[in-house]
């Protein structure tokens, strides 16, 4: 039987904090970590998975460890989350071994209070892009760190080359196979001490390797993680965007969009499409292996560039349409308000799939039942289809109607789930609007919103991308 | 001659009652302490079969801390002898924690036997809601090993013996008709807002 190797990268889990903190990694790092891992059966039988922790470094690890996910929720999609048994502390990453489709989904926490998730990859590469890093840059002096895992079965010699740096190489590190090891920007002389830095990276290895990056400020206790990249496409699509939402000092998206091209610059125009219809805008030119930004500021203060009136509130979805010389982009999107910040990848709509699987939802969830979240799920082939999403181990369904191609909805269950419920979901896509016969092929894609109500100066904000499913034969 | 026939019959009828309300007597009495012998062993047995025993020191497992703050005595119970009960309470900083689950996670061991990850399938593993208090209790847990986590919006924890170097998980063994107690956890620090 075929066995599929879900990689999940996890970064310093360090559980909880005792006494004396987890290791001080850097200063402009957070001082202890802890992650959580969930992980969702995206198919409807029973799957054998096994479970490989490594810890940091020189790939030793916990062993083989076995463990059988029940199909007995909802179109047998059920959802577990795994924590390693600490010897003390761990600070690793995890490989999961199944012979059937999974998904999952990490949680990094930083002080339990700067946050951000990220999805499991599945297919490491020997190119990864990082499209957005900053060093020491503005007044919450934001930083950035990510970590590598080699998904090879050698060692790996892993060349990192920073955009704003002048060298070809500016660091180059060796990793054992399955292991991961932590590159801090903090401590790169080509980018530490030259004052406010953003750049990109590349990374090149003789290994397949995956990539997490988190960007965080100690200052105002947020964190934005999102994966690296290692393929893209001509027209990328993002299914969110909000700026000035609800007024210029709320809401706002940024978007880092990487031009995969070695060789040559390209000019792209980014389409943006109103919750109302209203439609948009905004051209720029992003130079041959590095990335530009487009939205952020931009919405706020206003840009030659951006046709969408400056400063009014804008909800709604982006995709590229026009991209000069046809190289492959993508991006990563950054949304914040104040200290609530989360991160997201682009999408390429031949990744689309009829089906999502959301494989950790909450609703009223937590001490206060203060946690919600929300999706967003955007049509991106052809055709108009009707999108119902279902929630394990809950009745309530969402049926999200007509939506046509590159249309967006969304959905808050905060008043249909029961309150303190933990879950998962899967969205399906359907062409008839009694939601009977599935539409085997559409293209949805979304990404999940996790949002924390409670009082504090704290990140409550954290998005993933939601996981893309092949209907079985 | 009816007089003395009634009044033979009264002192029959007399004597026989009296005979009756002895055996009665006798016969309630001897229930009464067959009743106190079997409520006797309906109190052995119902502590056997779950109620949760008087807390003693053996009780409290081995390792785990205690403190000023002693969690409330379990007020759940078990029906029968295959089940257990655990509780305990959790505060930060020596203030409660207060509604938030906590659950009883599977552990998973190594291909050399060891106990390396708690798994938790939140849909169907014992759970419990910190009250007011930060005391949690699991009622009829099915007797095994389990590790004891902590659930928020963010995500789920392992849960630590806290202000331990080196770090040491909650390991809880349930056992059938018993309750463990594990004790006060006071945590510098946790996950939540």
């Amino acid at each position: 039987m075929k066995h599929t190797r879900l990689l999940v990268v996890i970064i310093l889990i360090s559980l909880f904090v005792s006494l004396t903190p987890t290791e001080i990694v850097n200063a402009q790092m957070f001082s202890s970590y802890v992650s959580s891992v969930t992980v969702q059966n995206l198919s409807e039988n029973p799957n054998n998975i096994s479970l490989h922790y490594y810890y940091g470094g020189d790939g030793a690890n916990a062993g083989d460890i076995a463990h059988e996910i029940l199909g007995e929720t909802v179109n047998g999609y059920e959802v577990v989350e795994y924590a390693s048994i600490p010897l003390s502390g761990f600070e690793g990453s995890l490989v999961i071994e199944s012979s059937l489709p999974l998904g999952a989904v990490s949680v990094l926490n930083g002080d339990n209070k700067g946050r951000g998730m990220y999805t499991g990859s599945t297919i490491g590469s020997i190119n990864v892009v990082l499209p957005f890093m900053m060093n020491y840059w503005g007044s919450s002096q934001w930083y950035t760190y990510f970590s590598v895992q080699n998904v090879g079965s050698s060692t790996a010699t892993v060349d990192i080359d920073y955009e704003y740096c002048p060298a070809a190489i500016d660091n180059t590190i060796t990793i054992e196979p399955y292991a991961m090891k932590i590159v801090d920007q903090a401590d790169e002389s080509c980018l530490s001490g030259h004052g406010r830095v953003i750049t990109s990276a590349t990374l090149s290895s003789d290994q397949p390797i995956v990539v997490v990056v988190s960007q965080e400020s100690i200052i105002v206790k947020s964190a934005l993680v999102s994966n690296g990249y290692s393929t893209g496409s001509l027209n990328p699509v993002i299914p969110l965007v909000n700026s000035n939402n609800p007024t210029k000092k709320d809401w706002r998206t940024a978007i880092a969009m990487f031009n995969l091209d070695t060789t040559q610059s390209t000019e792209v125009t980014l389409h943006y499409v109103r919750k109302d219809g209203f439609e948009c805008e905004e051209t720029r030119t992003i130079a041959a292996n590095s990335a530009t930004e487009f939205g952020g500021n931009a919405f706020i203060l206003g840009s030659p560039n951006l046709t969408c009136p400056t400063g009014e509130r804008f909800i709604g979805a982006a995709y590229v349409t026009a991209n000069s010389n046809n190289v492959d982009l993508v991006a990563t999107v950054n949304q914040d308000r104040g200290t609530l910040a989360s991160s997201y990848s682009s999408f390429n709509m031949e990744d689309g799939t009829p089906r999502l699987a959301f494989p950790r939802f909450v609703n009223q969830y937590g001490g206060a039942k203060d946690w919600d979240s929300t999706f967003t799920v955007m049509n991106v082939g052809p055709s108009n289809i009707y999108v119902k999403c279902q929630y394990l181990n809950a009745a309530y369904e969402s049926e999200l109607g007509l939506i046509e191609p590159y249309g967006v909805r969304e959905d808050l269950p905060r008043y249909d789930l029961p309150d303190n419920y933990f879950g998962g979901g899967i969205c399906t896509a359907y062409s008839d609007s009694a939601y009977t016969v599935i539409d085997e092929t559409a293209k949805i894609i979304g990404i999940v919103n996790t949002r924390g109500h409670g009082k504090g100066y704290n990140d409550l904000m954290m998005t993933y991308e939601a996981v893309n499913v092949e209907l079985a034969p | 001659m009816c007089g003395k026939l009634f009044s033979k019959t009264m002192k029959k009828f007399k004597s026989t009652t009296i005979v009756f309300i002895i055996i009665i007597l006798f016969l309630l009495t001897s229930c009464k302490q067959e009743q106190n012998l079997i409520n006797t062993q309906t109190d052995e047995a119902t502590i056997a079969t779950g109620y949760p025993p008087i807390i003693t020191e053996n009780n409290i497992a081995e390792g785990y801390p205690t403190s000023k703050y002693e969690p409330a005595i379990a007020t759940g119970f078990t029906p029968n002898s295959s089940l257990g009960i655990v509780y305990g309470r959790i505060l930060k900083n020596g203030e409660p924690v207060v509604g938030y689950n906590v659950y009883l996670a599977d552990l998973l061991v190594n291909d050399q036997g060891q106990e390396r990850v708690a798994s938790l399938k939140i849909s169907s593993a014992p759970q419990a809601t910190l009250d007011i208090n930060g005391d949690f209790v699991f009622n009829e847990v099915k007797p095994d090993r389990y590790a004891l986590m902590f659930s928020t919006g963010t995500g789920s924890y392992l849960l630590l013996v806290p202000n331990q170097e080196p770090e040491e998980a909650i390991i809880v063994e349930v056992e059938s008709g018993k309750s463990k107690n594990i004790g006060t956890l006071d945590y510098m620090d946790l996950p939540i807002n």
